[in-house]
């Protein structure tokens, strides 16, 4: 996996990428210390994810994360920073970003965040019941829209339930006797489907609609 | 004429009552006023241990953990340990200078003319331009006068470095009668009445309301391509 690490604060940054080089199966090939110096590099080159602090001098996160959104649609966002978990959710919703690791959280999690973040397109470091309940509130301000028109298949329906259990791709795969390439495309349909930017945004569409429950997603 | 006289003292009284309201009305907006620009310091302060001091730390972890994890070279131990060392010495920096900036020691022991002239060495330290400090002798001062006094100078000098393009600053304190600071600067001729309109966010609307709390007249003149601003009040 390749990764790049944007974050103004000089020392915390070669710290992180000493550390994250250190992980198998990963490589930093980018460090910057904003948003803009982060695109200039992705015009030439490639990454699959970008941890992304969201205080900056220049491009802050909040706007890094518009635009490769709209330009790199296919780079994972890991936001790294100090807000509390609980604003946090708030603040992952509004970005539109897969997830998010608080630079007060012991870093040996990030290993597994960021494997979570390849195996499951997301990474929270909560559960993620407490994620949905806050994510929930976060709905109720910023009155987004559902069309209820678009329904969910019950494969769908089951990629939400398990995925919101915290499984990843291989698991769902296995438990639904199907291959893990079929179950990321069906996570991709279903993201584009309800106009989501993140799961999260998935399992919102489907309790906003009906087409689920929370007592059955917890079920 | 009875009649007459009624309606005047009726007038009167309207009047009195007026200026009476507007006078509370005044006191409540300086000190509205006064409780925002702590905020926005409060604010200030909260960022720099945010960004500065925990950044510090957390770089030091990282590179803890680093050392915990068991395959690493010789070569990434020592970049490890001497970036430790860069991060405790920037996180006490930083410490120091947060500390520094909600109070400066010197303030409450020595007086505002100590706290000054010490904040002047610094400034020239740090900034390599020439901040001279020529008055010696410290006058009495309430201790909230100084704190709002020290706050205002804090905030001029500020300026003079970001925007003044300054090669040298002189501070005096004179006292006959009332008190009066004078610093002058060789900068850009400063746009006083422009400056002032500017009103959120600004570091001249702070240092308007910390002189009003204080009963302090500000006034400012470009004389001899030098800058000069005056803070006169009671002491």
């Amino acid at each position: 996996m390749k990764i790049a690490i944007v974050d103004d604060h000089l020392l915390f940054r070669k710290s992180l990428a000493h550390l994250v080089g250190s992980f198998s199966d990963v490589e930093v090939v980018f460090d910057g210390g904003n948003g803009q110096e982060l695109l200039a590099f992705l015009r030439n080159n490639s990454i699959d994810l970008v941890l992304l602090d969201i205080e900056m001098p220049v491009l802050n996160g909040y706007q890094t994360c518009k635009i490769l959104q709209a330009e790199y649609p296919d780079v994972m966002i890991l936001i790294i920073s100090q807000l509390t978990t609980r604003e946090s959710i708030h603040e992952i919703m509004n970005l539109g970003a897969q997830g998010y690791f608080t630079k007060n959280s012991d870093p040996h999690q990030l290993e597994s965040a960021l494997k979570s973040m390849s195996e499951n397109g997301f990474y929270f470091g909560m559960e993620l019941g407490t994620v949905i309940r806050e994510a929930i509130l976060w709905e109720k301000k910023a009155a987004r829209n559902y069309s209820s028109e678009v329904a969910l298949t019950s494969r769908e329906l089951e990629i939400i339930r398990l995925g919101s259990r915290g499984l990843g791709i291989v698991e769902i795969a296995d438990l639904l006797h199907i291959s893990p390439r079929t179950v990321e495309t069906q996570r991709n349909r279903l993201m584009s489907k309800t106009n989501s930017r993140n799961f999260i945004g998935a399992v919102l569409f489907a309790l906003k609609t009906r087409q689920l429950t929370l007592e059955k997603l917890e079920d | 004429m009875v009649a007459l006289t009624a309606a005047f003292l009726f007038v009167a009284v309207l009047y009195k009552n007026r200026l009476t309201r507007l006078q509370r009305q005044e006191a409540e907006h300086i000190l509205k006023a006064a409780i925002e620009s702590e905020k926005r310091e409060r604010e200030r302060i909260a960022a720099d241990l945010h960004d500065g001091v925990s950044g510090d730390l957390a770089a030091i972890r990282n590179y803890l953990l680093l050392l915990e994890r068991s395959t690493f070279s010789r070569e990434l131990a020592e970049e490890a340990l001497s970036q430790i060392k860069i991060g405790v010495e920037s996180a006490l920096e930083n410490t120091r200078q947060i500390s520094y900036r909600l109070m400066p020691p010197l303030l409450r022991k020595s007086g505002l003319n100590a706290a000054l002239r010490d904040y002047f060495e610094r400034l020239s330290f740090q900034s390599g331009i020439r901040f001279i400090w020529e008055t010696s002798n410290d006058p009495q001062i309430v201790e909230d006068t100084a704190y709002e006094l020290f706050r205002v100078i804090q905030e001029l000098t500020t300026n003079m470095i970001k925007h003044g393009k300054i090669s040298e600053c002189r501070g005096t304190i004179s006292f006959n009668g009332s008190c009066e600071i004078v610093l002058q600067d060789d900068g850009l001729a400063f746009d006083f009445v422009k400056s002032q309109k500017k009103k959120n966010g600004n570091g001249l609307y702070n240092i308007a309301t910390r002189l009003k709390a204080i009963k302090a007249q500000f006034t400012f003149e470009r004389r001899d391509a030098r800058n000069f601003y005056t803070i006169r009040f009671v002491c």
